[in-house]
């Protein structure tokens, strides 16, 4: 029973946020839209769209949607047909005051990404943006954009049976007036504020869209006037998702309440008086405290903490922290680069971003000019040379592709500690050096039973030495699944269009097996095994083995999935690094 | 497109707002990179730059805004000179132009004009985003993600003031002086040391995060969103008194004279920290006197050079791997031991 009211609330605001999105969409920014497709996403659509009603713009666009299309510019092909220029008008601009619907918002490139974020400044219009990714390891909706809008969905829990949708009808512009004359009182804003302190919302975005949301909420129950419920759903419905720290538990929070007082109490007072001179025509706020309220709004946000929100927190992988997230998808696609290797051009469907080449062009027209030149409408044209669309060649490039060195660290037993503060020297030093090519570095680590992505790939020394700071050492070698685990990354970075590069750090000595059992026979067999697999995908590897002799196992282990050996008896981060320079080149 | 948030109306920000009016009132102080998180204003400051600027006087018609008293001008303003045409001038607003992180060399650099190469079979050059800037601001928002090809035609520009384009058949020269702005999050990734240098300056930003100025960043968005002429109109006086200051300090500052010590002091700042280059030193000399020109100062004072060294200098130094040290504080360190 329990489960379904959530569940239900959960829908009710998902179509709350409709409403208030197609009241102001331009001052909330938008939707992060966090939901598979299915008969649920349907339905809310369905609802944005009646409550739309053909008041406001409203347009969908995949995310490969190309510059000339979102920006507007001379339109070739027409240009060509009727022999004179021709503009189109852009999505971003004919969308003014609009909403735009982005699908498949996490594999939107980062070129239209920044497109979208300059129009967002400029023109304005509310994008509802849908991320349909499933773990938070793959891409996501760019932090940037996230950022920019108010307002997350999440319905994927949601059974179709919740999902009842009522005929509402809005009148947009009259709400959007209304709202735009509420006033906001000073002692709601000041615990708006503090609140958001309070939960380690520190973006002045979010405080902004809580504000106008509160405000849209209220013009949508026809009143001129903020209540604290409205202010209370605007919080849940803003914050929630954005969530930095946990608030402070009760017995906490009273000792502080305690203490505020004392270094408040100045301009508190001050404003107290200053409330009594403007707020005389709203009541509803001066029979609550702005303690009350604050609490109130941090209650509010945590209407919907996931469950494991305490592991949430502490990994700092809050919706806008960065830990697993690429920024986007630097480096990948290389067939589209505009530099790099020519290949010869080709014909294909024209597009702004890419070259045209002339001379092929023109040669690819000429065959033609008879014929062109007797058709109707070529009798009045002054041009000389009848080109087509169908005739241009556009300039191909490749580009290189970016090198990703992943070390894969044994953090077990007792020399982890050593071998990780070398690893992660070694990291420092090839970043520190490399950030002039295009490179980046990424770290696995593996130990008890378990492989982790320590350090997700990276360009950034900042970033590395923070992820670095602190990572825990001892337990057993789950060697094998370390190799795997290590080849289906790389494997996936090929994907993207990168060059990986691993390095193993180890001292071999596998005693956890591939099913996660101990004893050290299997755990070598299983090694052997994997290694075997390795070698038919063709990648570059260097075994750096730290035991203080030559271990013919771990040898073995090397030549079986085609990876250069060395040994390094400490291995020393600046010999590592040297060993990874002769590799690469 | 909306009115831009009123530039002497954006609260706190001082560090900003002072490298960004430095580089107005001597562009050839070189850009200013600003780092930090997101939604701290970068943006919004930028956006305002363009309405914050002194109005120039510009040649009528031209496309790279030249400047009818400078001795340079573009190729096509003297060609019209030569033919005997008068050059009319007239006021325009300084450029502020935005570069896509994703835009296409053909947009920076600017390409034939393909337009007229196949309606007209006229051969001409469609002037790019670098042309568009000439006299004013670039601006590129997470410059530490830029394409490292963007970067190569950036650096070269950035650097000379004029752009060279040798590409489809066109052989042309114009001139690109521009103040580069960068902003982005450091966690991101790094940023070239070639462009890095190319900064004059830079800042790193933060949200306030005491309760007062939140309250008051919120209160002036409120009154601006929901009355954007309005709210412009009574910053409008503000914003006349800093544009007058600004045009005073440029007049003043080829008056103002930065004195030996001053200049010691400043290299042995610079070797003391082991900051590459002599550009350092440069921006510095540069810094101190548009500080002391727009701090209505005949004489550059150790003041204005321990005020502005920061700013000059953070993003100079080597950075060791192992060493956390954060650079302003070395900086600091730094300035208590060379200027007790």
């Amino acid at each position: 029973m329990l489960a379904t009211q959530n569940q239900q609330s959960k829908w009710l605001d998902a179509c709350l946020i409709a409403q208030l999105i197609t009241i102001n969409p331009r001052v909330l920014g938008g939707i992060w839209f966090k939901s598979s497709a299915g008969p649920v996403r349907d339905q809310w659509f369905t609802f944005l769209q009646n409550s739309i009603a053909g008041q406001i713009p409203y347009r969908k666009i995949p995310p490969q949607t190309d510059e000339l299309a979102l920006m507007g510019g001379i339109d070739i092909f027409q240009t060509l047909q009727f022999q004179k220029k021709v503009y189109s008008q852009g999505i971003l601009e004919q969308i003014n005051e609009g909403i735009l619907v982005l699908t498949m918002a996490e594999r939107l490139e980062r070129h239209t990404a920044a497109l979208i974020t300059q129009a967002f400044d400029l023109n304005q219009f509310g994008l509802v943006a849908i991320d349909e990714s499933i773990h938070s390891e793959e891409e996501q909706l760019l932090p940037r954009i996230q950022d920019r809008l108010a307002f997350m969905i999440q319905l994927d829990d949601l059974s179709y049976k919740d999902c009842q949708i009522e005929n509402i009808q809005i009148d947009v512009l009259k709400i959007r007036n209304l709202s735009s004359k509420i006033e906001i009182p000073e002692l709601a804003l000041e615990a708006i504020i503090t609140a958001a302190n309070g939960l380690g919302i520190h973006s002045i975005r979010a405080i902004s869209f809580a504000i106008q949301a509160s405000k849209s909420l209220a013009a949508l129950r026809g009143s001129d006037e903020l209540s604290s419920e409205d202010i209370r759903t605007a919080t849940r419905l803003v914050f929630s998702h954005r969530l930095r720290t946990l608030p402070k538990e009760k017995s906490e929070e009273e000792n502080i309440s305690k203490e505020e007082p004392q270094t408040d109490s100045s301009p508190e007072s001050q404003e107290d008086i200053s409330q009594n001179h403007d707020s005389s025509d709203q009541q509803s706020q001066n029979t609550i405290s702005k303690e009350q309220l604050e609490d109130m709004i941090i209650e509010a946000s945590k209407a919907y903490l996931p469950q494991n929100i305490l592991e949430f927190i502490n990994n700092g992988k809050s919706s806008s922290g960065s830990k697993n997230q690429e920024q986007g998808k630097l480096g990948e696609q290389k067939k589209g680069a505009q530099r790099g290797l020519r290949l010869p051009s080709r014909q294909v469907k024209f597009d702004r971003s890419k070259k045209i080449d002339l001379l092929k062009t023109i040669q690819a027209a000429i065959p033609w000019q008879t014929i062109r030149n007797s058709q109707q409408n070529a009798i009045n044209s002054p041009v000389q040379l009848k080109i087509q669309a169908q005739d241009i060649y556009l300039k191909q490039f490749m580009q290189r592709s970016t090198t990703v060195t992943l070390f894969v660290v044994d953090a077990s037993g007792s020399s982890a500690k050593e071998r990780l503060g070398e690893a992660k020297g070694a990291v420092e030093l090839l970043l520190a050096q490399c950030y002039i090519r295009r490179d980046q570095v990424a770290m696995m680590t593996f130990r008890a039973n378990k492989v982790d992505l320590t350090l997700a790939p990276t360009r950034s020394l900042v970033r590395a030495k923070r992820m670095l700071s602190a990572m825990p050492g001892g337990g057993g070698t789950p060697f094998a699944k370390a190799i795997q685990s290590s080849v289906l990354f790389a494997k996936d970075l090929r994907k993207k269009g990168h060059t990986p590069l691993i390095i193993f750090l180890t001292d071999g000595r596998a005693n956890v097996s591939l099913a996660g059992i101990g004893g050290r026979e299997q755990a070598y067999l299983d090694c052997l095994q994997v290694a075997k697999n390795v070698a038919s995908e063709n990648l570059q590897i260097l075994f750096v083995d730290t035991s203080f002799k030559v271990q013919e196992s771990n040898q073995s282990i090397a030549r079986q999935m085609n990876a250069k050996y060395i040994l390094l008896p400490q291995g020393k981060s600046s010999a590592v690094v040297q060993a990874t320079k002769t590799l690469l080149t | 497109m909306g009115l831009p948030f009123p530039f002497t109306a954006i609260v706190g920000q001082e560090e900003m707002k002072l490298a960004m009016t430095l580089t107005t009132v001597d562009p050839s102080i070189g850009g200013v990179l600003i780092f930090g998180d997101r939604g701290t204003g970068k943006s919004t400051m930028v956006r305002s730059l363009a309405a914050m600027l002194p109005p120039m006087k510009a040649v009528e018609s031209c496309r790279y805004y030249c400047d009818p008293l400078s001795p340079q001008l573009c190729s096509e303003c003297l060609a019209r000179q030569q033919a005997g045409q008068k050059l009319n001038s007239q006021w325009i607003q300084s450029p502020v132009v935005d570069l896509p992180l994703g835009a296409t060399e053909d947009r920076i650099v600017g390409s034939l004009d393909i337009e007229k190469a196949l309606t007209q079979g006229i051969k001409s050059f469609e002037t790019g985003l670098l042309a568009k800037a000439n006299r004013g601001y670039l601006y590129i928002d997470e410059v530490n993600l830029l394409e490292d090809h963007l970067v190569d035609l950036l650096i070269d520009v950035a650097a000379s003031g004029e752009n060279l384009v040798e590409r489809d058949g066109l052989s042309i020269r114009h001139p690109a002086k521009f103040v580069l702005i960068g902003s982005g999050n450091p966690e991101e990734g790094e940023l070239r040391p070639q462009l890095l240098d190319r900064f004059g300056l830079s800042v790193e930003v933060r949200t306030p995060k005491d309760v007062q100025s939140r309250i008051e960043i919120i209160k002036r968005r409120e009154r601006f969103e929901r009355d954007p002429i309005g709210f412009t109109q009574e910053w409008d006086l503000a914003q006349k008194e800093l544009q007058e200051k600004i045009i005073a300090a440029r007049k003043r500052l080829q008056k103002v004279s930065v004195s030996d010590d001053i200049l010691i002091d400043a290299s042995s700042l610079c070797s003391h920290l082991g900051s590459d280059g002599l550009r350092g030193e440069l921006t510095i000399m540069r810094a101190v006197r548009a500080l002391a020109a727009f701090d209505n100062k005949k004489v550059a004072t150790r003041n204005h050079l321990r005020l502005i060294a920061p700013y000059a200098l953070r993003h100079r130094l080597r950075r060791d791997p192992l060493d956390d040290t954060g650079s302003t504080v070395r900086i600091e360190r730094a300035l208590q031991e060379v200027l007790p």
